[in-house]
């Protein structure tokens, strides 16, 4: 009995230590939400003198933790496009109407192929059809940028990357 | 096609890794809860701390969260209860804190490590999750009224609907902080499970708590686990849960103890603004001594509205403990005056009748009123 108690702490352990390691990005009808002791969660819906941010907050970014700035549309999408596609240059970025346009980007690890994002983000609601991307591929050839196709499917994976981190943010936000 | 192809897998690769680190956050709160109690029973139980019919007492902590991100996405912190009474907290355990706990979290769920609540607790289902108030049925009317009956200071009846580590040995509750690991995975399509350890439910903190592996009452390796499910189904919301738990009884008696073994099953239905739910829970022989053979169960059934900031609830326990049988029925509701200032009252109505039949059973009425503050 000893040995079993051992070997099954032992696999726990290393489970638990699995755990902890990130895979890849999980589908979108996987929550991230754990639960919380019954007495939490019976004050917890009284709400907070203060909000989230408890009585103060030291560290980490404030402004991420006060209530959204005021936008046209939902602010979870806004800040999760904006993550998302940091590493473009912005050429414009409309809060209200919801329209974020990057300038051509050419990956150093892809040279003669630059892309350009559109981001539209659309309404209120953290919803699945609330943020369309559609994406300009140009080749250069000749020594002119020259328009590429480009698969539909490579607009449709950057708005789930958005949504998915969009979700990751809602939730971080209701954890406190 | 080579270099579209390269191309494309390189610009959502870009994206793929999209696991930003955070900046660790401390962020400190907590509560402050006021209760004024008047309690009636049986006169011969109104006697040392039950001697007063009304009382006054108040309840603080304040909560330490500790958040933070790696590059590589994983999420991690710690959550720290300090207890910020004038007085023992209210387990009786005279500690400074109640809870302490580090976490880490991934796609792969979320680890917990520490003196915390486990498994079976987070994730059951039962008439006291949707209660309002000060809890209903798993409230804070037996803070006021005597419950020691014909138990001789041992606890011998089943107050809260909770298995055995988490309804407590000698006073309610004192090991459901035992340090323990706990496991939960996301929830994939509404369902979650839920694993955990616990090496000694006597031990809690650091290296100073830990007890002997022959204390009677406490239990050795104990595992628990548990399944919990929220969805919805048409217009109604559903949540189901089981829980069980597993251990080995720690004795230095000659008569022997059973070990821990006992479940409980609950249900939560949601249509508008009303909940209707309740459970069941067997603790089989646990703790028993060997041979014994008596029912050790309880269920649980109750409702509540929710309007606005306003909610009620009614919510009734009976149980059965080696033939010491008791019942609460608890009506109570709250009102969000403002963010976090919740006042609320409650009525309990219980009666403890015990096994041997020469001791009085205590049969009465709470009343509370109190204020919550969260901050």
């Amino acid at each position: 009995m000893q040995r079993l108690h051992t070997i099954l702490c032992t696999s726990f352990l290393i489970l638990s230590l699995l755990s902890a390691c990130t895979s890849t990005e999980s589908s979108s009808d996987v929550e991230k939400s754990y639960p919380q002791a019954p007495d939490d969660v019976r004050r917890d819906r009284g709400g907070k003198l203060n909000g989230e941010g408890g009585l103060f907050q030291l560290g980490g970014n404030s402004k991420k933790n006060n209530s959204s700035p005021s936008l046209g549309v939902n602010g979870y999408l806004w800040r999760a496009t904006l993550d998302t596609i940091a590493f473009m240059p912005l050429t414009s970025a409309d809060p209200f109407g919801g329209v974020i346009l990057t300038d051509w980007y050419e990956d150093p690890m892809a040279p003669n192929e630059r892309f350009k994002l559109n981001v539209l983000i659309m309404g209120g609601a953290l919803r699945a059809d609330g943020v369309k991307v559609s994406v300009f591929r140009q080749v250069l050839e000749n020594k002119a940028w020259r328009e590429a196709p480009i698969g539909e499917r490579i607009g449709r994976e950057l708005e789930d990357k958005i949504l998915t981190r969009a979700r990751q943010l809602r939730i971080e936000k209701k954890a406190g | 096609m080579k270099k579209i192809l390269l191309g494309t897998t390189a610009l959502v690769s870009l994206f793929a890794g999209a696991a930003f680190a955070e900046a660790p956050t401390v962020t400190v709160g907590g509560s402050i809860d006021f209760q004024a109690g008047v309690a009636q029973q049986k006169a011969t139980y109104e006697t040392g701390a039950n001697s007063r019919d009304g009382k006054f007492a108040n309840d603080t902590r304040v909560d330490v969260k500790v958040a933070g991100k790696a590059d590589n996405g994983l999420a991690y912190g710690a959550n720290i209860r300090l207890q910020a009474d004038t007085s023992s907290p209210n387990d009786d355990s005279g500690l400074n804190a109640d809870r302490t706990f580090i976490y880490v979290e991934s796609n792969a769920g979320r680890v917990e490590a520490g003196s915390n609540l486990g498994v079976a607790k987070s994730m059951k289902l039962d008439a006291s999750t949707f209660a309002r108030a000060s809890g209903g049925i798993d409230g804070d009317w037996y803070r006021y009224a005597n419950d020691d009956i014909g138990g001789n200071g041992v606890s011998t009846y089943i107050l809260t609907p909770d298995l055995p580590t988490d309804a407590g040995r000698t006073e309610r509750g004192d090991s459901d902080n035992a340090t323990k690991v706990s496991y939960y995975t996301p929830r994939h399509n509404g369902l979650q499970l839920g694993l955990g350890f616990t090496p000694d439910t006597g031990n809690r903190g650091t290296a100073q708590s830990f007890t002997s592996k022959s204390d009677v009452g406490d239990f050795g390796n104990v595992w628990e686990g548990g399944l919990n499910y929220a969805g919805k189904v048409k217009q109604i919301g559903v949540g189901a849960s089981l829980t069980g738990e597993m251990g080995h009884a720690e004795t230095n008696s000659s008569l022997g103890t059973e070990d821990l073994l006992a479940y409980a099953a609950g249900l939560d239905l949601t249509y508008a603004n009303f909940t209707l739910g309740g459970s069941y829970g067997n603790w089989g022989h646990t703790g028993q001594a060997v041979g014994e053979d008596a029912t050790q169960d309880y269920w649980t059934i109750g409702g509540a509205y929710v309007q606005g900031p306003v909610g009620a609830s009614l919510t009734y326990l009976s149980s059965r403990r080696d033939n010491n049988d008791f019942y609460n029925v608890s009506l109570g509701a709250d009102y969000q005056l403002a963010p976090g200032l919740i006042p609320y009252a409650e009525v309990s109505f219980f009666q403890l009748t015990p096994d041997d039949s020469t001791v009085e059973k205590n049969k009465g009425t709470v009343f509370l009123l109190g204020t919550q503050l969260n901050f």
